[in-house]
């Protein structure tokens, strides 16, 4: 334990709150980016501070970026949580966490701080540069470190390196009123994992760029997807996506106590409905923050829970939330590690941990492509809208394939799909086997208010879904 | 004394630039106070209180660009993040278009002059307790429970660089979202202010808990295409996504926009006026950007036509014009360019509610999670309606209606406005941290195409 700590520990001791909890937060973030010829983002940052949490009648935050006077920023959250009580939950009960004592680290072979920069600029140029004629060609990684000191007033005192880095380029061309995109391996801002450099240069983005450039030159004259009802079957990417709007943010616990109302909104998914049909029977969903690599994965959350594995869907039956340990409580559920948040500025809150779908036995994308008599395969995000509640969504995606006779048959434009959770899972009849299954991690999942942006991970293998609408 | 010291700031720009050598930096430094109260379910889930300092670097080494951010604002640190700084522009490519950093003439004459209030800022427990209680009270005795975030915040710039210019501002602002659920239904109220006292907390949640009590037992209706009346709140989620696919330099450069080769060209009904205010803001103005640059007004849609867009310098020098002081950058992630600060759908003469127009048709609060990527040349948007929606008959208010989803193309659909409120409401979005503030009047439009429904 370091000295600031010790000294905030001491202090929050000496004021005999219920609970303290002490975080030291240096983050460490770089974002490159290349389009067309140009570096367009060359931002490193550092970011570090205390973050104080108190339960002591209600909760109190205070974070502070100097930490000159940690003994202040300790009062000022004392102050803080004695000040909510009187509006608080009249019962606020958490628990009791086993001291945590050690040490965890992402699985990283390269630090990505250590690469020289004019290496990964090169990297990135070239994948550009192998794009040819677009309107838009870009490239872009991302690498974030955080290091986290915890201590306790029950006693934890841990350390944990988290290491994310990931890795896009995208191809736009624009014709006659017509902006059609591809991305690699998945839009928004690439595929992302809790691992080293080592996992961004595992992606072939010189070998991929010509041939999404070629793609998203081919979609200005692709015909529009027809409207109506088909089988659609989603690849992983977009299918994470899927997972993360329709399964995740509907299972987590603070939504349904009504908590995140006031930016993210509730859940169609209520305490009752425990044990209720959410999709199919071989829908198997769970919420694990050990997932080797994943973005989503960690020792422990920010209110030193140690990282666990939780069942939210079962056979295709709802099963469990995501929650910390004062909403585990309200909501007479397993404790899931759940509480993250993006900074020592943010106050944790329940977050996705790596929310997957279990493989099926469709086994390869040929072979679900080959079992389906007629249809589209759905590829890759482009806008994503769902209702507050997590019932309504709608999905557009950057490209659609025919499939007839078990066939692609052809490349469509503009697909977008939407339906209602339950319905949707609930025409789910195949899902590809392990050799498909992979993590698709995104860098930004927003939540809270003030909204906190934080990176999560979604494993799933691609599914097919019957009788889905296309607009 | 208050951390949040104009001469503090300066100091620490100052000082980056010392340690820069020769090489041309720029230091952008921000210093921050937010105060927060979070509620859910019908209490007081957290209070906290967050302060940060931090200053940005750009470097410029011949064509190529490097920035840097950091809060540790030691001696050594900034000497590292300016050192950091520098190097990363030494490896970035050259090119023949980046301009240098602004002087005092090229950053142009500030206008307009920001807000500060300090009692925003310190805060007065009682006073604020007492509204507190009174918001709570309020939902409660419309059997409601508020959910939501009371924001006060204050904020220093100061921007310093080895140009010579040295300009700083100092702005507060304050908001409240709340949120009030009741049955199946919900109601928002919520304002964004210069000064925490003009947040009049308990009207904000009773009106908030009246709309969800009123919405409790909704009906369904079945998607189709209906006249509405748009509340400021939901016309705000569709501008901030107009701004994202169509008022930045970068979507105009890169043909995304749909403003692109069309300037004083009809691209939308003629009732219809968007602008970005800078420093003519009567809520949170900011009068000039993170690289020191005077903002202005900008005009995006004059009457139903196509107007500019928003520049920085570089920007502004690639397409032969002058930068407007909209260099925007984050930390957390990459910005797609030039950004406005805020947009303001401008207000028509039409008072009142606007419902007394609508023979038959739906009141919208609220959109929620609008995305506009579906068809950026068209302004073709789906999102959903939340917080309330009402049918209405005669001009009057009916039943409440289950949220529904649209799909629309908005730039058609804007055509067919016959009703411009005549008075401007703000409220906090994802951008009002870099100040500025999104405004925009009721709209009553005819034939709103909603594609979806909620129910289960």
């Amino acid at each position: 334990m370091n000295g600031t700590l010790r000294k905030a520990l001491d202090r929050m001791t000496s004021h005999g709150v219920r609970l303290g909890q002490i975080r030291w937060v240096e983050l460490q973030l770089e974002w490159l980016a290349f389009r067309n010829g140009e570096v367009t983002v060359c931002n490193r940052t550092l970011s570090r501070g205390l973050g104080i949490r108190v339960l002591d009648g209600g909760w109190g935050y205070a974070a502070s970026q100097s930490v000159d006077e940690p003994e202040a920023v300790v009062d000022r959250a004392v102050r803080l949580a004695r000040a909510a009580a009187p509006h608080a939950y009249e019962r606020i009960e958490i628990g009791k966490n086993p001291p945590a004592v050690g040490h965890w680290r992402s699985p990283c072979k390269v630090d990505p701080f250590t690469v020289p920069l004019d290496e990964k600029l090169d990297w990135l140029r070239e994948a550009t540069e192998a794009m040819g004629d677009v309107s838009v060609a870009s490239a872009q990684t991302m690498a974030l470190k955080r290091v986290t000191q915890f201590v306790s007033t029950e006693g934890s005192d841990w350390t944990q390196e988290q290491v994310i880095t990931g890795v896009s380029i995208g191809a736009t061309a624009v014709k006659d009123g017509l902006v059609q995109i591809r991305t690699w391996p998945k839009s928004e801002d690439g595929n992302v994992a809790g691992r080293g450099w080592e996992y961004v240069l595992s992606h072939d983005i010189h070998d991929q760029a010509p041939k999404i450039a070629e793609e998203a030159r081919q979609l200005l004259h692709a015909p529009k997807v027809p409207e109506g009802e088909h089988d659609i079957i989603l690849d992983s990417a977009q299918l994470s996506l899927q997972i993360h709007e329709s399964c995740g943010h509907p299972v987590e616990g603070d939504r349904v106590l009504g908590e995140e109302m006031s930016l993210a909104g509730g859940s169609f998914l209520q305490p009752p409905q425990l044990g209720e049909r959410y999709g199919s029977d071989i829908v198997n969903l769970y919420a694990e923050g050990t997932s080797v690599g994943a973005a989503g994965s960690f020792g422990w959350d920010d209110e030193g829970s140690p990282a666990t594995r939780i069942p939210l869907v079962e056979d295709g039956r709802f099963k469990g939330w995501l929650s910390g340990r004062e909403s585990a409580d309200r909501l007479n559920t397993p404790q899931a590690s759940a509480m993250r948040a993006d900074s020592w500025t943010g106050v944790p809150i329940v977050r996705m941990v790596n929310v997957n779908l279990a493989p099926g036995n469709a086994g390869s994308l040929d072979d679900l492509v080959a079992s389906t008599e007629r249809g589209f395969l759905l590829s890759r995000n482009r806008a994503w809208s769902i209702d507050q509640l997590r019932l309504n969504f709608q999905f557009g995606c950057e490209a659609a394939y025919r499939i007839e006779d078990g066939e692609i048959k052809g490349l469509y434009r503009d697909p977008v799909y939407t339906g209602k959770t339950p319905t949707f899972w609930g025409a789910c009849d195949a899902i590809c086997g392990e050799e498909e299954w992979a993590q698709w991690g995104w860098a930004f999942c927003g939540k809270g208010d003030p909204m906190q942006l934080i990176h999560v991970s979604h494993g799933c293998a691609p599914a097919r879904f019957r009788k889905v609408r296309l607009l | 004394m208050s951390v949040l010291q104009e001469s503090r700031a300066l100091e620490i720009g100052e000082a980056v630039c010392r340690k820069a050598g020769d090489v041309p930096v720029q230091a952008t430094v921000l210093l921050g106070r937010n105060r927060l109260t979070r509620l859910g379910g019908g209490v007081v889930l957290h209070h906290a209180e967050v302060e940060d300092a931090k200053v940005i670097v750009r470097a410029l080494v011949g064509g190529g660009e490097g920035v840097a951010f950091s809060n540790d604002l030691s001696d050594a640190g900034l000497e590292r993040v300016a050192k950091q700084a520098i190097e990363t522009a030494r490896l970035a490519p050259n090119l023949d278009g980046r301009p240098s950093l602004p002087n005092e003439a090229d950053a142009g004459e500030l206008q307009g002059e920001e807000i500060w209030d300090e009692a925003t800022v310190e805060g007065d427990p009682e006073h604020e307790e007492s509204q507190l209680a009174g918001a709570l009270d309020a939902a409660r005795e419309h059997h409601a429970a508020l959910a939501g975030i009371l924001c006060r915040r204050g904020g220093v710039r100061a921007i310093v660089n080895t140009s010579g210019l040295r300009r700083s501002g100092r702005s507060t602002s304050a908001y409240v979202r709340f949120i009030a659920s009741c049955g199946e239904g919900s109601g928002h109220g919520g304002a964004l202010v210069n000064r925490s006292s003009d947040l009049d907390l308990p009207r904000l949640a009773g009106h908030a808990a009246a709309v969800a009590y009123a919405a409790r037992a909704p009906k369904s209706l079945p998607a189709g295409r209906y006249d509405v009346v748009l509340e400021p709140e939901a016309v705000i989620e569709l501008l901030e996504w107009f701004s994202g696919i169509a008022f930045g330099a970068r979507a105009w450069e890169e043909g995304r926009s749909f403003l692109k080769g069309r300037l004083g060209e009809k691209v939308t009904g003629s009732k219809v006026s968007m602008y970005d205010p800078g420093p003519e803001a009567q809520i949170v103005p900011v009068s000039f950007d993170r690289e020191g640059v005077s903002r202005r007004r900008v005009d995006f849609i004059v009457n139903g036509c196509a107007g500019d867009v928003v520049h920085d310098r570089h920007s502004a020098k690639r397409n032969g014009c002058s930068s407007t002081g909209h260099w925007a950058i984050d930390e957390r992630f990459p910005v797609d360019g030039p950004t406005p600060g805020a947009v303001v759908m401008a207000a028509g003469n039409d008072s009142g509610d606007l419902l007394d127009g609508l023979d038959y048709g739906l009141h919208v609060h609220r959109f929620h999670y609008v995305n506009g990527r579906l068809d950026p040349q068209k302004a073709r948007m789906t999102g959903l309606t939340r917080d309330g929606v009402f049918e209405v008959r005669d001009g009057q208010l009916g039943e409440a209606v289950r949220d529904l989803r649209f799909t629309e193309n908005l730039l058609e659909a804007f055509e067919r406005i016959d009703g411009l409120g005549d008075q401007l409401h703000s409220v906090a979005t994802f951008w009002s941290e870099h100040g500025g503030a999104y405004a925009a009047p009721r709209l009553r439009i005819r034939d709103f195409t909603f594609t979806g429904t909620c129910e289960r």
